[in-house]
């Protein structure tokens, strides 16, 4: 590791500017616009932004890929340890600077995993000896050790994730830049990557400068030293991890989805006029306490005080609330619940019967699961990666069919029924937008699968022309899927399977791609959907986004449904949670944190903030407060 | 999913031990012999060692059935459009207007076959035995260029990832409504929008990786080194001896006494 200039800082945009070359005759696309940016050495900074704002084009031009790889109009300069990243080559940036993508895929060769540490500084001319160091302590800083003679093919993707970090750290780089290193990743294989970035952290310290690109907010709030928020390709937004995230109201404008615990503070600021601010859950808590003890709301309201609470098990009852009043959202979460619970008495649209299925007849995939879902329902599928949440929903339409047991579509049984048919029923959107995207235009895309279903003329158009306008895509009926960018393009997809019209909407991990903005778009237009009497399937691993959407959660657990029911029974469950593998929302944690004052399980920081607030009303008799806590 | 196209089958026998150069100069003496031979006899031979040595190694059965079956469609072919289209020989098996069959055509399709069958499995013997690293490793130490012997590892490496995406993008279109017929033209047309959409994908994955070598300093105007290289055995020399030896025994055989040469 050669030491830069001092004074130099490892990391300089210039009023740095970049077009991405033409595609197909279109303008140059401009991605980023007068940056100038500077990173301190050993700076751990977080980016955010919304879909297409710069966020990955900043990290591509840190590594010299942009411009060198990708070709394009460069204006103004990023210099990285000295080096200008337009005229070094990128092999030799690549000793300063290692880049972690965000496909697992694609971040590896494809040798076994010893030897895909060892090939970058084999590329690099460093002597066998000193390779082998770098090996042992790359494997060991990001917990490979154990593995380093299998196939990297044959690793989870948490694993391929730490095994790029490893790769790229025998480089013994001063600069690590990782672009949404754990966006395709389940919870677990997420917190064995956050794991490995804390341990580098801890071992090299201010020797490694990082550059994390998120868009999941509150991991960046858990780690950056400094957070830059990019939209439309500049500097939107840039300061301490407290000073940006609470300004909630910007950043909901500029489509970030705002940290949890940054939106409850901001709530309750609102209410109570206050200046409370917290990143962390531990930081939250006793801010919280002090609040609910200030205003003498004493631990002796509801329960002697205890120590260790944090250790209560989860199903200890918690008080009972005394001021949940009729219309507070409290009250409406759990009228919400109780309806879904009613909602699913009717005929059943798709009823599962004890179905198992082993893949390539060996591999066990589902081990005896019954399911029924009804019209109207908004279920959430959740579990780790490989517990069989999308081999069970595959078996909703036909995709796959049950070795035994039986699966029912309407009444129709799946082993009799083409999956073409059973579409006319079911839809399915895939996780990957280009994996259905292949029609030179939105609107025949769309045309395509009522096409299918043997529509025509007036009809179609009519089809087509609905879901355009339900998905907001009519603006785009003309222009070219894959020239769209990611985010735009996943709507396209899922408009495309709802032109099918089908009774129930199956979606693999639908707001991947998406920014705030459009997710929040996307889970209205399913709302509306539900409140039609379609059925909307999400398997999703946002938990946030369950509390706050569906009506109903089935947890799947290796090939086993591990919880059914509403919400608030699965996800405040912690122990079932951990038998699964996946950790609580933050706030639910939290709320169990504060159940000695009274408060109740909470799963949005909308109910929490109620909660609190109603709280303090108790204690001080000013009910008015409730009200404003509410959703902003 | 990726072990059902990889045709290794890791072990330790003698023939996964052997060093990876000296079962590569084997291998391409014995298919230097299969593709000069045309003699049934010598063929089926072949063929017979290759599979006892393959049962010698504990290779699996299955992944050789496996083999097998992936030629079946080929060999078939070759045996029966050879005859049609060779009009060598005397013995006029068949005589239907411009078709006509004679038995020397057909033994030279079915020879064509077996030759195929045997080099195939020649190739099995290296490639079943040898991972990936010692492949490429043993080809550049044997004078490929570096980035050639990357561009195969990688090409090795993608085969199940495409197969993956065709399959899940097959049933992305499934579930629009797309009807596949079982068989036929009428399924390869129906898939042609499958190929459209898994190949943009997988032009996007491999941009990306074109991105991550790169970074990974490939191109690097340094001389490579490696973590570990090969090292010839005191064992390795007497085998290579042996084989060459053989080989060159075989091979001096057929090129000047005319051995395999015929037919029969």
């Amino acid at each position: 590791m050669d030491a830069t200039a001092p004074g130099e800082p490892p990391i300089r945009f210039e009023r740095f500017t970049f077009r991405y070359p033409p595609v197909a005759g279109a303008a140059p696309v401009t991605a980023l616009e007068e940056i100038s940016l500077e990173v301190a050495a050993g700076e751990f900074l977080g980016i955010t932004g919304s879909t297409g704002s710069g966020k990955s084009t900043l990290c591509l031009a840190i590594a010299g890929l942009v411009p060198q790889e990708t070709g394009g109009i460069v204006g103004g300069s990023v210099v990285v340890t000295g080096w200008d990243t337009r005229y070094t080559p990128v092999p030799q940036l690549a000793t300063r600077v290692g880049v972690v993508f965000q496909d697992p895929e694609s971040n590896l060769v494809g040798l076994s995993v010893e030897d895909e540490v060892a090939f970058g500084p084999e590329n690099l001319g460093i002597p066998p000896a000193e390779i082998a160091r770098r090996v042992d302590w790359a494997l060991e800083v990001v917990g490979l050790s154990h593995e380093r003679n299998r196939l990297s093919a044959h690793l989870s993707g948490g694993q391929k994730q730490r095994l790029a970090i490893a790769a790229v750290l025998a480089m013994q780089p001063q600069i690590l830049v990782l672009d949404e290193p754990t966006a395709q990743l389940d919870p677990v294989g997420k917190e064995e990557v956050i794991a490995a970035v804390e341990r580098l952290r801890q071992e090299l310290g201010r020797r490694l400068t990082i550059v994390l690109v998120e868009s999941d907010t509150e991991l960046l709030s858990r780690f950056a030293d400094r957070i830059v928020v990019l939209h439309a390709g500049r500097v939107a937004l840039e300061g301490s991890p407290r000073a940006v995230f609470s300004r909630t109201q910007e950043l909901a404008a500029l489509g970030i989805r705002i940290p949890p615990l940054a939106e409850l503070a901001a709530r309750l600021n609102r209410a109570l006029g206050a200046e409370l601010s917290f990143l962390s859950q531990t930081e939250a808590e006793a801010a919280l306490a002090r609040l609910l003890e200030q205003t003498g709301l004493t631990r002796s309201n509801d329960q002697p005080p205890r120590a260790g609470h944090q250790e209560r098990p989860a199903a200890e009852p918690v008080p009972a609330p005394r001021q949940a009043r009729a219309g507070s959202l409290l009250t409406l979460a759990r009228e919400r619940d109780d309806q879904t619970l009613h909602a699913r008495e009717p005929a059943s649209l798709i009823e599962i019967e004890d179905a198992r299925y082993r893949y390539g007849g060996v591999y066990p995939a589902l081990n005896g699961v019954s399911l029924r879902i009804g019209a109207g329902e908004f279920l959430a599928l959740i579990g780790p990666n490989g517990s069989g949440k999308t081999t069970l929903a595959k078996h909703c339409n036909g995709l796959l069919r049950p070795e035994s047991g039986r699966v029912l579509v309407a009444g129709q049984d799946t082993r009799t029924t083409h999956v073409g048919q059973l579409a006319r029923t079911v839809g399915y959107a895939f996780q990957n937008p280009d994996h259905q995207l292949f029609l030179p235009s939105v609107a025949e895309e769309l045309a395509y699968g009522p096409r299918n279903l043997g529509l025509r003329g007036p009809e179609l158009r009519a089809r087509v022309d609905e879901a355009l306008e339900r998905f907001g895509l009519a603006e785009l009926r003309n222009r070219h899927p894959t020239l769209l960018g990611r985010g735009l393009r996943q709507l396209v997809a899922i408009a495309a399977v709802y032109a099918l019209s089908p009774r129930l909407l199956i979606l693999d991990e639908p707001t991947g791609g998406l920014d705030g903005h459009a997710t929040g778009r996307l889970m209205a237009t399913l709302e509306e959907l539900v409140a039609e009497g379609r059925s909307v399937l999400l398997i999703t691993h946002d938990l946030r986004l369950v509390a706050e959407h569906a009506r109903r959660v089935v947890l799947v657990h290796e090939g086993r449904i591990l919880g059914d029911g509403p919400p608030r029974q699965i996800l405040t469950d912690e122990a079932l949670l951990a038998r699964a593998g996946m950790a609580p929302l933050t706030i639910a944690r939290l709320s169990r944190g504060l159940s000695r004052y009274g408060i109740l399980p909470s799963l949005t920081e909308a109910e929490l903030a109620e909660a609190v607030l109603a709280r303090l009303a108790a204690g001080t008799g000013h009910s008015g407060l409730t009200r404003e806590g509410g959703p902003g | 999913m990726s072990a059902g196209y990889d045709l290794y089958a890791p072990g330790d026998s003698w023939l996964h031990r052997l060093d990876p150069r000296v079962k590569l100069i084997l291998t391409a003496m014995a298919a230097l012999l299969v593709l000069l031979w045309s003699s049934l006899p010598l063929l089926l031979a072949a063929l017979a060692l290759a599979h006892l040595l393959l049962a010698l190694a504990r290779y699996p059965r299955g992944l050789a059935i496996g083999v097998w079956r992936a030629l079946a469609p080929l060999l078939i072919l070759i045996a029966v459009l050879w005859p049609v289209f060779d009009r060598r020989g005397e013995v006029v098996l068949l005589a239907l207007g411009p078709l006509i069959v004679t038995g020397e055509a057909l033994l030279r399709g079915l020879a064509t076959a077996l030759r195929i069958a045997a080099l195939s499995f020649t190739l099995l013997l290296w490639l079943g035995t040898t991972d990936q690293r010692s492949l490429v490793r043993s080809l550049v130490r044997l004078g490929l260029p570096f980035s050639l012997g990357m561009a195969m590892t990688i090409g090795l490496r993608f085969i199940p990832t495409f197969a993956g995406v065709f399959q899940t993008v097959s049933e992305a279109f499934q579930a629009r409504g797309l009807d596949l017929p079982p068989r036929g033209l009428r399924r390869l047309r129906a898939m042609l929008p499958i190929l459209v959409a898994a190949l943009v994908t997988a032009l996007r994955m491999s941009e990306q990786l074109g991105w991550t070598l790169a970074a990974r300093g490939v191109g690097a105007p340094v001389r490579r080194t490696a973590l570990r290289d090969l090292a010839m055995r005191p064992v390795d020399w007497p085998a290579l001896a042996a084989g060459l030896a053989a080989g060159l025994t075989l091979l001096w055989l057929t090129l000047a006494e005319g051995l395999g040469r015929a037919l029969r």
